[in-house]
């Protein structure tokens, strides 16, 4: 487990709320809604501005993300989302994920990140899902003519592989 | 899609319009306060616009914070169970 995971794990075992955290993994949490239709990832409500989706996707998408309630790939956050529904469910979710995304602007990369997804409470009561993404390697950026062919022969190898457990 | 095109958007920035700020910021807390979003509120604006709270908020950034607020109302009168 990468160390930030692990950090998660430990801070969401002894938090009761949102409150309980700490500023850096705030600043590397994303949290979205505790509901969702049943193939779709939830509705986006906070992105930090150092999780590895902001890195992914850009500055500007992360400090609108909340507005825009979506990332710019409803492919992958529906091949994403069964680790939502756990989490959802009241059971934290670690997930491996090996995929290829492309941010609003064009550009390709190739993605291997541990995702550890936890069922958090805000201090107003609501269930929201929090969660932290660590990349196993660098962010491969794909130049456009290979990331099209490479798009358009990666869907059968691009499912997310998730691996449910406990930590 | 734009953000301009969003319907929740549209119909945000035209409400504004019509509004002092200091009308939207007490409409945007009591909204807030009621579904009980204060901390997930304080967090965007952290992560957003480095501020606490939407008073804070410098004069030029308010209608950018309005938006996300709002937003963030709407998302939560849904998972409440609220349509809006």
């Amino acid at each position: 487990m990468q160390p930030i995971i692990e950090s998660f794990w430990r801070e969401w075992l002894r938090s009761t709320s949102l409150s309980g955290y700490s500023q850096f993994l705030l600043d590397r949490m994303t949290l979205s809604a505790g509901t969702a239709n049943d193939d779709m990832a939830p509705q986006l409500l906070a992105v930090g501005p150092q999780s590895f989706v902001a890195t992914c996707f850009g500055a500007n998408w992360a400090r609108e993300a909340t507005i825009r309630a979506r990332t710019p790939d409803t492919r992958l956050e529906k091949l994403c989302a069964r680790g939502y529904h756990v989490a959802i469910g009241g059971r934290p979710s670690l997930d491996v994920v090996k995929t290829i995304t492309t941010d609003d602007d064009g550009q390709t990369m190739d993605l291997l990140y541990e995702r550890l997804l936890v069922p958090i409470r805000t201090a107003g009561g609501h269930l929201v899902i929090g969660c932290v993404t660590a990349p196993l390697k660098p962010i491969c950026w794909l130049p456009a003519p290979d990331a099209q062919d490479l798009s358009a022969g990666s869907s059968k190898d691009s499912r997310p592989r998730e691996y449910d457990r406990e930590p | 899609m734009s953000l301009m095109n969003d319907p929740d958007v549209k119909r945000i920035l035209d409400t504004a319009r019509v509004m002092t700020r200091q009308e939207r910021e007490t409409a945007i807390l009591q909204e807030i306060e009621r579904l009980g979003g204060q901390d997930i509120l304080q967090l965007n604006l952290q992560n957003t616009l480095g501020v606490d709270d939407l008073k804070a908020v410098q004069e030029d950034d308010f209608d950018f914070a309005a938006l996300l607020s709002w937003k963030l109302i709407y998302s939560l009168r849904v998972q409440s169970g609220i349509l809006h």
